[in-house]
């Protein structure tokens, strides 16, 4: 049978090489970057590739020939189908059927989409432009998700898709439209490839020239910064990241690896100092906790993922930024209180924290905090520290790091341990627990991988017995911890779990049931999917695990950046979120005891900070008296309805600014100054239950003594007036839109209203009766002429006073001839111009515009009017033949 | 020219639309995906959503750069042509001509538009319209330009424009568009031109004719060489009032004074000629049907360029007897004036064959299917014995539709799915039936006819 050609072999080849090439490496591009974020991908990128471009391939050199796309694309998907169906049911076990199942429904799925594509580049000329635009979109919200925001990593997954979206529109047209009679045709090719490159590349280079405020602003805002240290190389899968300014925040996506240990020297990083007021009952042994970050809540179906779900009901995650809030000021939230739904043995404590490398933006605290104040560094230690704030949070006295980290031998924190179990043990159900929450807390979806994970936490529980929920947790604590018959460990630790990335729901499956080597955040995903599949409310927190390992500075604790850490929250009714760690210790790495630094020298409490402007300085007595505003006391913050005069007393202060130490004589009338206190006569004035701002100022020792003034440099005041705006709002779409729309629409009013503008133009040169009699007949005349050729009476090919003879005076009735007469005198004769030719001139022009308006009906002239061709083809005479 | 339907006028107008589908299509892919974006979008603050603005928004810029730089591209040559147009300065110059190839014949369109400025990245692109407002598919000519030449303002290519009917054509009108890089734009302008050509018959291997001469004609012609001509006097006559003065032999006056003339020489009459006939007698009036009006009257012409081709091969002295009044096209060579009334013919219901047919002098006969069987019959009677009959089966002019085609064509898009429209419109069609009832009916009679019968 002879199969006809649609193609010739030239545009054959010009399909494979310029479409289907740049297509396939494409293709790879986004599987690779997609394989971080969908499990189902399993990291095979290089395979898929194949199968994806063997389809393409395929499917390009199969519908060069005359084969038609309907029938023969329902015999592949017949052909697929049946073989999905046959492995399907040949038995191979359960798990395997499953992931060799889905194995050949990815291979089958990309394979058709090679071939699909692959005929829409032959046939379908429509699909490049479906395949464009649904790659471009696709691409923007995988690279959206980059764990790592940095400009260049953004640019360099991005453009490529940019690029290529619009190059395969250009060259699959170009391919189409080619002459197959072409003699030159690679040359013909590779010019316009050459120049669309060129144009391409110019237009990229110059967006991301114009936009690399914007990219560098993102980055600089949430990503690990740009001066980020070589050897972090990889990246994009840690705790912590490098910011813009210099210091360490933890990163916001929950992919987290140990490969930073080839960098120990690194991990040796202390990122800061804190004090922690929790003691044991006892009053004197410190009790560590966890200092959490972030939550993790929301599992994300599209990413297979947890993610950080700002929307998540009863929020009780108080995340301030520390260096927003004004020096000693307090930023307080109460609402988390409420929404963290515990009564049950809080505690509410004060924690002090003193960064070293974390960012000054961040805030990182144990739960449930919900009050943040920046102090001052210690003038000491101000070169050690960066930045410093206090805390307070409502805290349970049930969690604490011991609670992980061995207490084992020691007697103390076992009973401790089990007290709290006995504790916990009295939650019976959840009854009572607000719906939503629940079905938040406990949401897990729904497929054959999951259900397996299910299975299995079932399992765990029904070997041990547990009956109670917190028996149930320890019960899976103790799965990660047990050991084989062989006397080794199940799990294990590992930096290196094998491909680095985001641990995803499918890579979890693989870690719980296949490689059993993780780090802590596979152990705390991996749990949290066994807790919500037993219907226990869990969370993942991540943020730093807490030592204690200074028996000389009790309550202090340092956090390296090692210290970085993912573990999970239970929840019980009425004692809140508790933390449980699944983690199974790391037991290659050589437990070295941190030989802690000597701790800042703990700040005095500051009882008193007011701000508000100099009004009189007594320089002699060393007085200063100020209006203040604003007043922060014990640490209750009060705005002050009026400006209250209060006269300080700064005989022992430290005066400061911006640039650094200053004095009392620095500081001049009108002043904006925060003055501190730490005075003991107002430690012994505390505020009463029903204190007003007023009352409490009254009471005040007068002078009030300050331990410390700072003087706000104008800059910082205003700053401090343009953070309360809003915070620039992301891109507004529509706005662009309409602004665009509005932009062409005006464009084109323009364009049609042309030639009626300039019609105006000439009518007001003409009637205004400026310059002498010649300017005056010109000015008529091209009135005249204009306004007849845009009403459809043109000169055509004779002149205008053959025009005017024959056409225009017979028509309109008008003393077209007579003014042509006069005005060629005008222009050729140097015979001066009479009365006659005056009254000629005169009478000629408004007459003739308003005869011809007369005769012609609106709806004639309009239309006429709007056509911007009569006007340029009035502007460019023909010659005169 | 009749006045053009709705239908076409709209085509018409819709040819000077200044963008494409494309562009639609791009804006509703790009709608889309805004909408599937704006789905993602959780509008709170993290380092996903900042992306996603910041990506966005260079995706809107990159697309209205491009945008804006592909409407340019067009619209400033769009522009200049125009003024130009406006002016006078533009000229077109379009030739046809005809590239024979094995077997068939490439229609080459060569044209020349200067000045006119290529888009920048763009596409150049031209329809021709003809014979009343039909439309050429839009086609890119072969580059003819200098290689690494630019820029230049004078367009030149060759197109080679296949055309489904042999007949002539009228160019009428050239629209030129401007497309820019991405096909999104699509200005367009038309220009009036004037061209004439016909497209010819292919020739086709036909099996040697054989076939006997007829004495046609009754030659009166002087021998124009004077030779020695034996026996005196024999053929001489004595010269009369009326005979040419200049035939006087003089040789004869000198001798004995008489005025002799020669007399005429009158050549018998020989068998030196073949007369062809080819009737485009419709007389079962079903050729009407696109089938036969296309690919039916393409191959009957066809049969009949070659029957006269293979003749002429042969060495006989053909005379095409045409069956139709049509214009005498610009050609002087007998054969060329030959193929072009062929390629003019059309299906015709008026006369009868009998009527046509020189019964005494034809040698060759061509009928088609469409001759009806009655007139068929009555040629036999009159025709003389050693005259002969092309018969030639439109049946066998179009591709039939069989099980195994049926499974091809499940299988397999044809060439031109408008072919297979037709053909299966004139399956289902009376005039089929009929037309294969005359076919069969004349090919039973001349079986049984004593005059020689070919069949085609």
């Amino acid at each position: 049978m002879n199969i006809g050609r649609i193609h010739s072999n030239r545009k054959l080849f010009a399909q494979l090489v310029l479409l289907g090439i740049p297509t396939i490496f494409l293709a790879f591009y986004v599987l690779k970057q997609g394989n971080d974020f969908y499990a189902i991908l399993q990291n095979d990128w290089i395979k898929q590739t194949i199968y994806f471009g063997s389809g393409l391939l395929a499917a390009l050199f199969f519908y060069a020939f005359r084969f038609r796309f309907i029938t023969t694309a329902a015999v592949l998907i017949g052909v697929l189908y049946t073989g999905y169906k046959i492995i399907g049911n040949v038995s191979l076990g359960e798990f395997d059927a499953f992931f060799v199942s889905i194995k050949f429904f990815l291979f089958a799925f990309l394979f058709s989409l090679g071939w699909f594509t692959g005929f829409g580049f032959s046939r379908a000329r429509y699909y490049t432009i479906g395949w464009s635009v649904f790659l471009l979109a696709a691409m923007i919200l995988v690279v959206s998700h980059i764990p790592e925001v940095k400009a260049s990593t953004i640019i360099t997954t991005f453009v490529p898709t940019l690029a290529y979206s619009f190059y395969i529109i250009y060259m699959s047209e170009l391919i189409r439209n080619m002459n197959e009679d072409e003699p030159s045709f690679a040359w013909y090719i590779m010019k316009r490839f050459l120049a669309f490159a060129v144009v391409a590349g110019m237009i990229i280079a110059g967006l991301l020239f114009w936009f690399n405020k914007d990219f560098e602003g993102v980055e600089k805002e949430w990503g690990g910064g740009g001066k980020a240290k070589e050897g972090q190389g990889s990246g994009g899968n840690k705790l912590t990241k490098q910011d813009k300014d210099g210091g360490v925040s933890t990163s916001n996506s929950m992919g987290l690896d140990g490969s930073n240990q080839n960098d120990k020297n690194k991990q040796k990083r202390l990122l800061f100092v804190s004090k922690l007021d929790n003691y044991f009952n006892d009053g004197k042994s410190p009790n560590p906790l966890y200092y959490i970050t972030n939550y993790f809540t929301k599992f994300d179906l599209e990413t297979q993922q947890f993610e950080i779900d700002s929307a998540m009901p009863y929020n009780d995650h108080f995340n301030p930024d520390p260096s927003k809030t004004r020096l000693f000021f307090t930023k307080t939230d109460t609402s988390v209180l409420r929404n963290m739904l515990a009564t049950k043995m809080r505690k509410t404590i004060d924690a002090e924290v003193y960064k070293v490398m974390l960012s000054n933006k961040s805030f990182t605290a144990p739960a449930t905090a919900f009050f943040v104040q920046p102090i001052t560094v210690p003038k000491e230690d101000s070169g050690k520290y960066n930045s410093a704030y206090r805390a307070k949070m409502n805290v349970s006295a049930l969690n604490s790091a011991y609670f992980v980290y061995n207490p084992a031998g020691n007697k103390e924190l076992e009973k401790f341990q089990e007290e709290r179990f006995a504790e916990l043990r009295s939650v019976k159900d959840y009854a009572g627990v607000p719906a939503d929450f629940m079905k938040y807390y406990t949401f897990m979806p729904r497929s054959a991988e999951f259900d397996s994970i299910g299975v299995l936490a079932r399992q765990i529980v029904s070997k041990s017995g547990a009956k109670s929920y917190v028996d149930q947790i320890v019960a899976l604590r103790s799965y990660f911890l047990s050991k084989d018959e062989n006397g080794l460990p199940n799990y294990s630790y590992t930096d290196n779990p094998g491909v680095p990335g985001m641990p995803s729901a499918n890579k979890l499956t693989y870690f719980l049931f296949q490689t059993k080597k993780g780090y802590c955040a596979y152990y705390a995903g991996a749990t949290l999917f066994l807790l919500r599949a037993l219907g226990i409310p869990s969370r993942v927190a991540t943020g730093f695990l807490t030592v204690d390992r200074s028996a000389k500075n009790p309550g202090w604790y340092f956090f390296y950046e090692d210290q970085a850490h993912a573990w999970v929250q239970c929840y019980f009714p009425g004692y809140g979120w508790i933390d449980f760690d699944t983690t199974v210790p790391n037991r290659d790495q050589q437990e070295a005891p941190q030989p802690d630094e000597t701790p800042p020298l703990t700040m005095e409490r500051a009882w008193l900070v007011a701000n508000g402007k100099v009004e009189t300085i007594d320089t002699a007595k060393k007085l200063m008296r100020i209006s203040m505003s604003k007043m922060v006391y014990w640490d209750d913050p009060y705005e002050l309805t009026h400006n209250v005069p209060v006269t300080l007393d700064v005989k022992i202060a430290k005066f400061t600014k911006d640039t650094g130490v200053a004095a009392l004589s620095d500081v001049k009338i009108g002043n904006e100054v925060v003055a501190i206190s730490y005075a003991e006569a107002f430690k012994k004035l505390p505020p009463r239950e029903d204190d007003s701002a007023m009352g409490i100022i009254k009471r005040f020792p007068d002078p009030a003594p300050v331990d410390e003034v700072k003087i706000m440099s104008d800059d910082e005041v205003k700053k401090d007036e343009v953070k309360k705006e809003e915070p620039s709002i992301p891109f507004n779409w529509q706005r662009t839109f309409w602004i665009t729309l509005g932009s062409i629409g005006f464009l084109l009013l323009l364009v049609f209203a042309l030639p009626w503008l300039i019609f105006r133009y000439l009518h007001a040169k003409a009637t205004s009766g400026n310059g002498d009699l010649k300017q005056q007949a010109y000015n008529k005349f091209m009135a005249a002429t204009y306004y007849l050729n845009q009403v459809g009476y043109n000169r055509g090919e004779g002149t205008t006073l053959q025009f005017a003879r024959d056409v225009v005076d017979p028509t309109f009735k008008t003393q077209f001839t007579a003014f042509m007469n006069t005005y060629l005198k005008t222009k050729y004769s140097s015979q001066p111009l009479d009365g006659y030719d005056e009254k000629i001139i005169n009478a000629f022009y408004p007459k003739i515009w308003q005869d011809v308006k007369g005769q012609l009906p609106a709806k004639t002239r309009f239309p006429r009017f709007l056509n911007i061709f009569r006007t340029i083809q009035f502007f460019v005479k023909p010659k005169l033949k | 020219m009749e006045t053009p339907s709705f239908g076409t006028r709209l085509k018409y107008i819709s040819l000077f639309i200044p963008f494409r589908l494309y562009l639609l299509l791009f804006l509703v892919g790009l709608f889309l995906a805004k909408l599937w974006l704006d789905a993602n979008y959780t509008g709170v603050g993290s380092s996903f959503t900042a992306v996603l603005a910041l990506l966005t928004e260079i995706l809107i810029w990159f697309g209205s750069v491009i945008l804006i730089l592909s409407l340019l591209s067009v619209l400033i040559p769009w522009m200049i042509f125009l003024i130009r147009k406006s002016n006078g300065a533009v000229t077109v110059k379009i030739d046809t001509a005809v590239k024979e190839m094995e077997g068939n014949a490439k229609q080459l369109v060569k044209m020349k538009v200067t000045p006119l400025l290529h888009p920048p990245f763009g596409f150049l692109r031209y329809r021709l319209i003809y014979d009343g407002q039909k439309l050429s598919p839009k086609f890119s000519t072969t580059d003819q330009r200098l290689k690494l030449q630019f820029f230049s303002a004078t367009q030149e290519g060759l197109y080679n424009w296949s055309l489904p009917e042999i007949k002539e054509y009228n160019i009428e009108k050239m629209v030129v568009y401007f497309e820019d890089i991405f096909q999104f734009f699509s200005f367009s302008t038309s220009i009036k031109v004037s061209d004439t050509f016909f497209t010819k018959p292919a020739k086709k291997d036909v099996s040697d004719l054989n076939l006997a001469p007829k004495k046609t004609e009754e030659e009166n012609t002087r021998i124009e060489e004077l030779r020695r001509v034996d026996g005196e006097y024999l053929n001489y006559k004595n010269f009369e009032n009326n005979d040419d003065v200049r035939r006087i032999l003089w040789k004869v006056y000198a001798k004995n004074k008489e005025l002799v003339v020669r007399t005429q020489e009158i050549l018998d009459p020989f068998a030196s000629h073949i007369y062809l006939y080819a009737s485009y007698l419709d007389g079962i009036k079903a050729g009407d049907q696109t089938i036969l009006a296309q690919k039916g009257l393409n191959y009957y012409k066809t049969s009949i360029w070659s029957v006269y081709n293979q003749l002429k091969k042969q060495g006989f002295e053909v005379r095409y007897i045409a069956d139709q009044e049509l214009k005498q096209g610009n050609v002087t060579n007998a054969d060329a004036k030959v193929q072009y009334n062929i390629s003019l013919s059309n299906w015709h219901r008026t006369g009868s064959l009998k009527e046509y047919v020189n019964a005494k002098v034809a040698s060759v006969v061509c009928i088609s299917s469409l001759t009806p069987v009655g007139q068929v019959n009555e040629l036999l009677d009159t025709i003389s014995k050693d005259a002969s009959v092309i018969f030639i089966r439109l049946s066998n002019g179009y591709k039939k539709q069989g099980i195994t085609k049926w499974l091809r064509w499940i299988f397999l898009q044809e060439e031109n799915e408008a072919d297979n429209r037709n053909l299966m419109q004139w399956n289902m069609s009376n005039d089929k039936r009929k037309m294969m009832q005359n076919e069969r009916a004349v090919a039973d009679i001349l079986k049984t006819a004593d005059v020689k019968v070919i069949t085609i």
